[in-house]
C-alpha cells in the first residue's frame, strides 16, 4: 500500500471510530470485534434508543452472518438527545453494543450507519430533527455511494426516524447495509415452503388501497383544484350571460324581461 | 369592451385552474386498474414459479430494481434483511433478493402466502409472531406503535 493510500485508509478507521456524541457516550464499547458470532442474550443486550433488546440482538445476528460471508463489518451507531439527556445505542456484526470495526474478523474493513435523533422538550418551540450518515473504509464503494443505495433499498428519509414505526426505519437501514456494499456477497434469503405461517400466526393490519396509496395526492390536488375553479366558471359565466342580455337590451331585442323587473311599464290593462 | 375583460379574467382563472385539475386526475385515474403484480410482469423477465410464487429476474441490483418498483408502485410496508427485501401490497407479496452470482429475483406472492414462505424475516413486522416466544411483535400497516 502506497504512503497516501495508508494515510487515506487509517483516517478512515478514525472517522469510523469517531464517536457522533463524543464524550456523551453512554452504552457503548469500541472494542474491536474478536468474534463476528454474537453469544448475547436480549437480557444482557437491554434495549436501544430505537429498538427493544430482541430486536438488537436479532440483528447483530443477521449482520454477523453478512460478515462471515463478505469479510465486511457492519453495524449502526444511534445517538439520541432527548431534551438535553444524551444517549447512545450501538449494534455490529461483532454484537450488541460493540462498534463495528476494522479488526481480524472483518478484513475487508467496516461500514456503519450513524444516526443522530433530537428530541425537542414539549414545552419547547423546536421540533424533533433525525438524521443520519453512512461511514465506510470499504475500498472501491465510496460511502456516498451506500447511502445513496441504502436510500433506494429502504426509501430512508429523516421523517421516519422520527415516526411511528422509527424502530422498523432504523432496523431497516441497519440490515440493508450489506446489500449496499459491492462484494459483499450475502446468501440470498431462502424461502419456507409452508403455505401456512407457524403457530396460527398471521398478518395483520390492512394495506389500504395501492392505487389510492400512489395517487392520493396527486387525485386530492386535482379534486381541490376542480373546486377552486367552479366559482371561478360560475362567476365568469354569468358575467358573460348578463353582459349579453343587456347588449340584447340595449340594441332593442326580443329578450323578455327578467322575472323580478317591476311590470310598470306592462301594456297590458289591469283586470280590477 | 372592459365588461368583457371582467367577464373573462374569472372565466380564464378558472379555466386555467380546471384543466390543471383535470390533467392531474387524468394522470392518476389512467392508472386505476393497474397493480404492482402488472408492473413487475411488464418490466422483468419471467423466469417460472417456486412455491405457488411467480418468479421474475433482473441483471440490476437489488436496490436498483426496489427502487424501480417502490418508484412505481409505494409499498405498504418494507423489510429489509441482509438477504433481500420484502414489499407488502394490499393484494401482493413482494420478497426481491440478490441472485449469487450477479442480479436479482423476484418473487410475487399473495400476502398471507407471502408471510408464511418468509416468516423468518417478517414475521412480528408484517403480522403476529410467535417464533420468539414473546408473542406479538409489531402491527402491520396502519398500526402505530
Amino acid at each position: 500500500m502506497s504512503g497516501p493510500s495508508r494515510l487515506a485508509a487509517l483516517l478512515a478507521v478514525a472517522a469510523l471510530l469517531l464517536l457522533p456524541g463524543g464524550a456523551a457516550a453512554q452504552t457503548a464499547t469500541t472494542a474491536p470485534p474478536t468474534t463476528t458470532q454474537p453469544e448475547i442474550t436480549a437480557a444482557q443486550a437491554g434495549p436501544g434508543v430505537l429498538l427493544d433488546a430482541a430486536d438488537r440482538v436479532e440483528l447483530a445476528q443477521s449482520l454477523a452472518e453478512a460478515t462471515e460471508e463478505s469479510e465486511i463489518c457492519f453495524g449502526y451507531v444511534a445517538q439520541l438527545d432527548n431534551a438535553g439527556a444524551v444517549s447512545q445505542d450501538v449494534v455490529s456484526s461483532a454484537g450488541p453494543n460493540v462498534r463495528a470495526a476494522t479488526g481480524p474478523s472483518c478484513p475487508k474493513g467496516a461500514v456503519e450507519l450513524q444516526v443522530r435523533l433530537e428530541y425537542s422538550c414539549s414545552s419547547c418551540e423546536s421540533s424533533d430533527e433525525a438524521s443520519w450518515s453512512v461511514v465506510s473504509n470499504v475500498a472501491g464503494v465510496p460511502p456516498s455511494t451506500i447511502k445513496r443505495r441504502l436510500e433506494d433499498l429502504t426509501g430512508l428519509g429523516g421523517g421516519d426516524l422520527l415516526g411511528d414505526k422509527d424502530d422498523q426505519a432504523l432496523r431497516n437501514a441497519a440490515a440493508a447495509l450489506p446489500l449496499a456494499v459491492d462484494g459483499a456477497v450475502v446468501e440470498p434469503a431462502a424461502p419456507s415452503a409452508d403455505s401456512a405461517a407457524p403457530n396460527g400466526d398471521r398478518l395483520t393490519g390492512s394495506p389500504g388501497s395501492d392505487w389510492l396509496r400512489e395517487n392520493w395526492l396527486r387525485v386530492g390536488i386535482g379534486v381541490v383544484l376542480l373546486l377552486i375553479a367552479l366559482p371561478f366558471l360560475l362567476v365568469g359565466i354569468g358575467l358573460l350571460v348578463a353582459r349579453r342580455r343587456r347588449a340584447r337590451r340595449a340594441a332593442g331585442g326580443t329578450d323578455p324581461p327578467p322575472a323580478d323587473d317591476p311590470p310598470s311599464d306592462d301594456p297590458r290593462p289591469t283586470s280590477s | 369592451m372592459s365588461r368583457l375583460r371582467t367577464a373573462s379574467i374569472p372565466l380564464l382563472i378558472g379555466g386555467v385552474i380546471a384543466v390543471i385539475a383535470l390533467l392531474l386526475l387524468v394522470g392518476g385515474l389512467s392508472s386505476c386498474g393497474s397493480s404492482v403484480k402488472g408492473y413487475v410482469r411488464d418490466h422483468y423477465d419471467r423466469a417460472g414459479t417456486r412455491n405457488g410464487a411467480e418468479l421474475y429476474r433482473s441483471g440490476d441490483r437489488v436496490d436498483e430494481v426496489v427502487k424501480d418498483i417502490t418508484g412505481a408502485w409505494k409499498p405498504a410496508d418494507r423489510i429489509t434483511d441482509p438477504g433481500g427485501v420484502f414489499l407488502r401490497y394490499s393484494d401482493t407479496f413482494l420478497a426481491v433478493r440478490p441472485r449469487t452470482g450477479g442480479g436479482t429475483d423476484i418473487e410475487v406472492d399473495d400476502p398471507e402466502r407471502g408471510y408464511a414462505h418468509w416468516y423468518p424475516f417478517v414475521g412480528g413486522w408484517f403480522g403476529t409472531y410467535s417464533g420468539r416466544g414473546e408473542g406479538f411483535r409489531g402491527g402491520g400497516p396502519g398500526s402505530g406503535k
